[in-house]
């Protein structure tokens, strides 16, 4: 079983192996199987955070209530992002190529149905996550991505704490 | 790591997470207890983990390891106010075990520990405690 990836959950935290930077083996797509799973897997996160922040951006009153799920999706995505061979390359290549999280989010001009676009994405990224787990190589990587998936299903609970409101 | 290595770390991990099931078990029994037989979250909660607890003994066979007779407990559970913080504690820690488990295995034990690992997120959410970036992995 391959266990490349260097997966810190918190600054300072590595969970399997030396930070990538530490480490004497240059990383790369090529030997790594797990670098085209984080890539998308990244991409996904940026575009939920995108949202989180767009939806907060129209709906000021919500900004308390997701401020706790938003800071996690940004964790997430910094996680991933140090985890990635050349730091911030994904995002980098994303940027230059205008993809997905970049163009304008349309929130719906109703709260609670902002709160329900969320709830769905964040049922998408559960499962999305879960698919991701299985498909990993890495066992270290695959337990930081259930983890994460574990996180969007507790935030469809908040969500519907919130909607509910 | 040989297929045979590999294979015995896989049934070391789902062996880990039946003991961890067995003890969720035994103190859901003392929830219950507190609650009443009328409370909703704890025969939930109950009955999810004597499900988990089940569907590993089948998957792991006859060298299933048994539960204790009995379990020490973190702390005492005098009313309903412990008795949720009981439901917090075990909901984390089963969590941190299936956590472990997800990284040592591949295939469906994998994707079980995942679902059981976001089951237990929820259910610790809905008991009271906090929402998390990395639910499992607190402590790493």
């Amino acid at each position: 079983m391959a266990a490349a990836l260097a997966v810190p959950v918190a600054a300072g935290c590595t969970l399997s192996g030396p930070a990538p930077e530490r480490s004497p083996v240059r990383r790369s797509t090529e030997v790594d199987p797990d670098v085209a799973l984080l890539e998308e897997v990244a991409a996904s996160t940026e575009a939920l955070v995108t949202l989180y922040e767009a939806v907060v951006g129209r709906h000021r009153g919500l900004r308390r209530d997701l401020r706790p799920v938003l800071d996690a999706h940004r964790a997430h995505a910094a996680a991933l992002g140090d985890a990635a061979p050349r730091r911030g390359s994904a995002r980098r290549r994303r940027r230059r190529r205008g993809g997905q999280g970049d163009g304008p989010v349309d929130v719906p001009a109703q709260e609670s149905r902002a709160v329900r676009r969320l709830a769905g994405a964040e049922r998408q990224a559960a499962s999305d996550l879960l698919d991701a787990t299985r498909r990993a190589a890495s066992g270290a990587f695959a337990r930081m991505l259930a983890s994460m998936s574990a996180s969007s299903a507790q935030a469809v609970r908040v969500l519907g704490e919130v909607g509910g409101r | 790591m040989s297929d045979e290595t590999e294979q015995s770390d896989q049934t070391d991990a789902l062996q880990s997470a039946l003991a961890a099931e067995h003890a969720a078990v035994y103190a859901y029994g003392v929830v219950g207890g507190v609650l009443g037989a009328t409370s909703a979250p704890a025969n939930a909660a109950y009955a999810a983990h004597r499900g988990r607890r089940d569907q590993l003994m089948a998957m792991i066979g006859g060298e299933a390891v048994a539960a204790e007779p009995a379990y020490e407990l973190p702390f005492a559970v005098p009313g309903p106010g412990r008795a949720q913080q009981l439901g917090v504690r075990v909901e984390q820690r089963c969590a941190e075990v299936y956590a472990d488990v997800v990284s040592r295995t591949s295939g469906p034990p994998r994707v079980f520990a995942a679902r059981a690992l976001a089951d237990c997120a929820v259910r610790g959410l809905d008991w009271g405690g906090d929402f998390e970036a990395f639910p499992g992995l607190r402590g790493r």
